[in-house]
């Protein structure tokens, strides 16, 4: 038998590390083309087309199709991939595969399980029952699988009771040159990134060619910002709702830190940057100059241009931005708000690498820390590069896991703060680098804190890890669900055996359970146990603890005193949406293995627009109960909660909790919605044309319109 | 204000009509030894209002009778079918049944203001290109809404869009005005001396925009950063990639009454060389066919309304995506053409009450009233100053700007500054066009604040006065709303065709200082 070698674990693909831009500088053109060290993919199709990713090269506005690139065609494997070259549309489509590929395994590796895209939900056609979500309330004998309707798609799920189909998206489409303006975005509606082109400006001070083209498809942190929308969006599909100042900024900013820390990421890229300017090293202000460059490469999609410091116009040196305690109250505009929150992170990132780097300085300054005149020693500047990578991939991981600590709702960044210390405590118990001090100090310094507490010390902004102590929940019954999933879950891919269920809900018609693909069989036992959850909780069975957990978790289950508004299902039963449930698996302090669940639950509630309006029950049923013609203007107010479950010991280790009959929390939303925020004068025309559609289209091209 | 005049008839009276969603009002002022002198601002009515054509002869006929055919002053504010339609579909009746002794435009307007110029031929030439684009979109299914969208947005510059209203343009309205053989033409330019109005004792018109000057008059230009302003000579801008890619062809062009693209900058709009292009129409026969049908589910180009554009996979598409930016141009144009809007203060008697109609004057046009003034007295060009403060805090009436959207009434240095306790509110609007439209007019919160600033005393075209018990949630007492009720008669013939408020004027005698009362708004604070 010949020997046949295992498959590589990586693909080398070389590319931009800024944008070609800088490959015209003589100073950063050394460094700024790179190899990327991107997962190898054993199937991958010309496109490319992977796992995750369908690169489909149509630009619209040309009129053309552009060839796939054959990233397996031996020529291009051996030797790194195409030559960067802006000439060239299948470079254009290996590097915003490669620069999304990282990404993806960014946010793999901090969460340790598979990245899914967010599913497809298809409204039933016109005449159809009237319902705006599929409620996943239905019996499982009201479900049927179809098959895949284009080659290697994913199947769908039909609820025959109300219409609502769900969709497996296997892969996130990418578009290198969909559009001619200075826009890129994730489209929610069409599961893709949409790059777009543009002729330079000449006043712009940048090294671009005026008048020549400028892809976004080409920039390293667009490229991440933008698959770092999507990758959000398929783990809280509920923030792209604009309920609160902090939501999209949300979005916006956590996009950036991922494109930002992802580059620091790069020792190669580090370490020129850290010999280049060495003298600066001392005042800490190189790293957040070189942020700044790829705010710039960014261009209209930075939160990060003025996030961190400006050029001072007098000495033409750049001086870091003060953090300002009120800025956190004052700037609502979306960019501009996220400014605030990347700042923070990078400011806590900067302290702790300033903690890592001292005993090297002092190494190599014989104990006094002040660096001589002149080049430093190459050694020093290596080791000084490893750190700082080191230290982004923490961040970034910090940053990413905190993802599994947030609320489902209506994020804000007093809630985000609260998830990464929480996140960061649960996998690093001790903190002797002070990571989570840092993340503390830099947040409080820019105003941004949770409002409710009464102290700000990590105790207190850990979420509490029971909701109610007193309350003893009989939380078995979930438990056996759950415990269920995390083994199918966990062993998924030596699964080959086709579970009962999905031959009872009729998949197996639609296609062979072996046949699926991993991400898929995933997808699937998570929407199966999600409606298995939900079974239990309205299971006769739990009655007698039905109350209790919804003391525990926030949620409104008693079908006595509805808050006004609420979607209520069968028996006027509450209606909930188990939105999803991830696995956790991780080591405890004692080095004994924990097995939690997260689980997010949403309700909805119908509520008038306006503050002053009647919100009786009685409004809700004669008018609002349709979608479309309400004569009251009205809109979904959701609460909901992550809940984190251990599953061995049956406690319920957190409850993140928005909820759904808060007060104060529906006025701010009314007041917010109502038009608190002033809307550009795109809102008077096109409200609800356009922006409801592709939100984030409107918010990049929103901001490349403000001077 | 004093109610004690035996009627209303002898004052200053602001006639607004009624004919939907655009400006028309009439105002007449009591002359020196008797007679009016009638002058008109704006008439137009939004495109797509119903029977618009035979609506605007009437609302002219209605102008024609009351002024015996003679019509001292036309103000014609900016180039917007909305304000100047009623010259193109009343044409007849303007020509030949009114008489007008003078038509004041924007200096925007005039043909020999080189900025002037400028502004206007790229205008001509984004409206072209604006409806190339808006009927490639409205072919394309996907993009229904948003084409509708700029549909909406174009039609203020008249019926020529795909929408097909028929008829001119509102270029053939505003030159047709500029050429009327018996009016003399003013081109008016913020910050001159004040102006008399002639026969008609102490009012005074205060111009306080469109700002002169390039930065202002495009401030909310969303296309700024793009190259419009710094473009280079043969290089291509962000508009002109755009335009390339319609792919219309000149003809089709300068047949909407704009320029076409140089074909070689067409051909480097193009982001690669002709050799790594696959035309979409021909992609079915590439080696790569079997790679676009499975992914893109189509090898056309897209460009065909009849092809399918659902069907499996169709969902994924982006063949309209791209023209999604045709909005943002459309909106820097409206924007652009908002501001250059001729605004208007008519102070009655010096320091007197003071009527504000700015049009649609936005952002920009509002913030440079800050920069005029003018001296209290003309012979002491050194002394006290009349500012754009002084002016607002004297307002009695405020034609809202823009149909009551948000962002055509500055709010600090705006409606705030409006405080004078007789403050009324005039608001063009037609609530279920602009719902038809999907525009937000009147603004909620907007409303919500002018109905508070006039304690209800605001004036709709679709809705008149509000009733007393809702005037009295904002403070109006029963007395206050009869008196209003008393000075806004409405036409109550079929056609209800206008509504107006009539205002006390006793011009003051010139340079008597203020006794007693409130403080002369000529003094500097």
């Amino acid at each position: 038998m010949a020997h046949t070698p295992s498959d590589p674990a990586f693909r080398m693909l070389r590319g931009y590390a800024f944008d070609p831009s800088l490959s015209t500088q003589l100073e950063t053109a050394v460094v700024n083309e790179m190899a990327f060290r991107v997962r190898w993919e054993r199937k991958l199709g010309p496109g490319p087309v992977g796992e995750y990713l369908e690169v489909v090269d149509y630009d619209p506005a040309s009129g053309c199709f552009y060839a796939p690139v054959e990233l397996d065609h031996p020529a291009v494997l051996a030797q790194d991939g195409l030559t960067p070259s802006e000439g060239n549309p299948q470079f254009h489509q290996q590097m915003v595969y490669a620069v999304a590929m990282i990404t993806i395994a960014n946010f793999e590796r901090a969460l340790g399980r598979k990245a899914l895209w967010s599913p497809r939900e298809i409204r039933p056609p016109e005449g159809g029952k009237p319902s705006r979500r599929p409620p996943r309330k239905s019996a499982p004998e009201d479900y049927v699988f179809e098959p895949p309707s284009v080659p290697l798609g994913g199947c769908t799920k039909h609820n025959t009771n109300t219409g609502w189909k769900t969709e497996y998206v296997p892969r996130l489409r990418v578009y290198p040159h969909a559009l001619r303006q200075a826009n890129a975005y994730y489209s929610p509606e069409k599961k893709a990134l949409l790059f777009g082109y543009f002729p330079a400006v000449e006043n712009e001070p940048g090294s671009h060619y005026p008048g020549g083209l400028v892809f976004t498809c080409l920039s390293h942190d667009v490229v991440a910002h933008e698959t770092t929308h999507a990758l959000l969006d398929g783990m809280h599909r509920r923030f792209i709702e604009d309920t609160h100042p902090d939501g999209l900024a949300f979005h916006e900013a956590f996009a950036d830190i991922v494109a930002l820390f992802q580059h620091f990421t790069y020792p190669e890229v580090l370490s020129h940057q850290i010999a280049r300017t060495r003298g600066d090293l001392a005042s800490q202000s190189l790293l957040g100059q070189l942020a700044q460059q790829f705010g710039q490469a960014i261009g209209s999609h930075g939160a990060l241009r003025d996030a961190l410091g400006t050029i001072n116009p007098q000495t033409g040196r750049w001086e870091p931005r003060q953090p300002d305690p009120d800025d956190y109250l004052n700037v609502l505009e979306p960019h501009d708000r996220g400014a605030i929150l990347v700042a923070a992170v990078f400011d806590a990132f900067i302290s702790i690498y300033k903690t890592r780097v001292g005993d090297l300085f002092r190494i190599a300054t014989g104990g006094t820390g002040v660096l001589q005149a002149g080049a430093l020693h190459p050694d020093l500047v290596n080791r000084l590069a490893t750190e700082a990578a080191k230290t982004a991939q923490h961040v970034l991981n910090m940053c990413i896991r905190a993802l599994d600590y947030c609320p489902p709702v209506d994020i804000t960044y007093g809630d985000y703060l609260r998830a990464l210390i929480t996140a960061d405590y649960e996998i690093v118990r001790d903190d002797d680098r002070g990571y989570r001090v840092a993340f503390i100090e830099a947040f409080r310094r820019r105003g941004i804190y949770p409002r409710d507490l009464r102290t700000l010390s990590e105790d207190t902004l850990r979420w509490s890890s029971q909701a109610d102590p007193d309350v003893d929940c009989n939380l078995e019954p979930l438990c056996e669900v759950l415990r269920e999933f995390v083994q199918r879950h966990t062993y998924i891919t030596a699964q080959n055996q086709e579970p009962a269920w999905w031959a009872a809900m009729g998949g197996a018609k639609a296609v062979k359970w072996d046949e699926l693909s991993d991400r898929e069989r995933i997808f699937w036992t998570m929407e199966h146990y999600g409606m298995q959850l939900n079974l239990s909780i309205n299971d006769p069975g739990f009655d007698d603890d039905r109350d209790l957990f919804a003391r525990l978790t926030g949620l409104f289950l008693s079908t006595e005193d509805p808050p006004p508004g609420l979607r209520l299902g069968r028996e006027g039963r509450p209606r909930f949406e188990v939105h999803s449930i991830r696995p956790a698996m991780r080591v405890g302090p004692d080095g004994d293995l924990l097995s939690e669940v997260v689980i997010s639950i949403t309700q909805a509630r119908k509520v008038p627009m306006d503050p002053g309006a009647d919100p009786s029950p009685a409004w809700y049923r004669s008018k609002g109960d349709q979608d479309g013609d309400t004569e009251i203007p009205s809109f979904t107010f959701r609460g909901g909660c992550t809940l984190i479950l251990d599953l061995e010991s049956q406690q319920l280790r957190y409850a993140i909790v928005k909820r759904v009959d808060s007060i104060n929390r529906l006025r701010r939303q009314q007041t917010y919605r109502s038009g608190g925020a002033l809307p550009g004068l795109r809102a008077t025309y096109f409200g609800d044309a356009l922006g409801g559609r592709e939100p984030f289209a409107f918010l990049h091209s929103q901001h490349e319109a403000e001077p | 204000m004093p109610t004690t005049r035996k009627t209303v008839d002898d004052g200053v009276r602001v006639r607004m009509y009624r004919q939907g969603l655009g400006d028309c009002f009439l105002i007449s002022f009591p002359k020196q030894g008797g007679g009016r002198f009638h002058l008109v601002i704006d008439c137009g009515v939004i495109l797509g209002t119903h029977d618009a054509d035979t609506l605007m002869p009437k609302v002219a006929r209605s102008i024609a009778g009351e002024t015996g055919g003679k019509l001292d002053l036309l103000v014609a504010t900016h180039e917007h079918w909305d304000h100047l339609s009623g010259f193109v579909q009343a044409a007849e009746v303007w020509e030949k049944e009114i008489e007008v002794g003078e038509v004041w435009l924007a200096w925007t307007e005039d043909p020999g203001h080189p900025l002037a110029r400028e502004l206007q031929k790229d205008r001509r030439r984004k409206v072209a290109h604006l409806r190339a684009a808006a009927q490639r979109m409205a072919g394309d299914a996907a993009f229904g809404a948003a084409a509708q969208a700029l549909e909406g947005v174009l039609g203020f510059f008249g019926g020529l869009g795909a929408a097909g209203g028929g008829g001119g343009s509102t270029r053939d309205a505003m030159e047709g005005l500029a050429k009327r053989s018996d009016a003399r033409v003013v081109y008016r330019r913020p910050g001159e001396p004040p102006v008399a109005l002639k026969g008609v004792d102490g009012v005074r018109v205060f111009v306080l925009g469109p700002p002169e000057d390039r930065t202002l008059i495009r401030k909310s230009d969303p296309t700024r950063r793009g190259a419009e302003v710094y473009e280079l000579a043969g290089s291509m801008s962000l508009a002109d990639t755009f335009f390339a890619g319609l792919g219309v062809s000149g003809e089709r062009v300068r047949e909407l009454g704009g320029a076409a693209l140089d074909p070689e900058l067409a051909e480097l709009a193009f982001p690669f060389d002709r050799k790594h292009r696959i035309a979409a129409r021909a992609a079915g026969e590439s080696r790569h066919a079997d790679f676009f049908r499975g992914f893109y589910g189509r090898t056309d180009d897209g460009r065909d309304p009849e092809r399918d554009s659902e069907g499996p996979g169709g969902w994924r598409r982006v063949d309209g995506d791209w023209l999604g930016v045709a909005n943002d141009l459309a909106l820097a144009l409206d924007s652009d053409t908002n501001n250059t809007s001729l605004a208007l203060a008519f102070e009655l008697g010096e320091g007197g009450p003071v009527l504000l109609f700015p049009a649609d004057a936005q952002v920009g046009n509002w913030e440079s009233w800050q920069q005029l003034s003018w001296p209290a007295d003309p012979r002491k060009p050194d002394g006290a100053k009349i500012t754009a403060d002084d002016l607002l805090g004297r307002t009695v009436l405020y034609k809202v700007g823009h149909h009551g959207s948000h962002n055509a009434t500055l709010r600090a240095n705006g409606l705030e500054k409006m405080t004078s306790p007789d403050l009324v509110a005039l608001i063009p609007v037609n609530e279920e066009m602009a719902k038809k439209k999907r525009w937000k007019m009147p603004f909620a919160s907007l409303y919500e604040r002018l109905k508070g600033k006039t304690r209800g005393r605001v004036l709709r075209v679709d809705q008149g006065r509000l009733p007393l018990d809702e005037a009295a949630k904002y403070g109006l007492t029963r007395a206050e709303w009869k008196e209003f009720e008393r000075r806004t008669p409405e036409d109550t013939g079929p056609d209800a065709l206008w509504i107006d408020y009539h205002l006390d004027h006793r011009p003051r005698p010139r340079r008597r200082p203020t006794a007693t009362g409130r403080p002369s708004a000529r003094q500097p604070r």
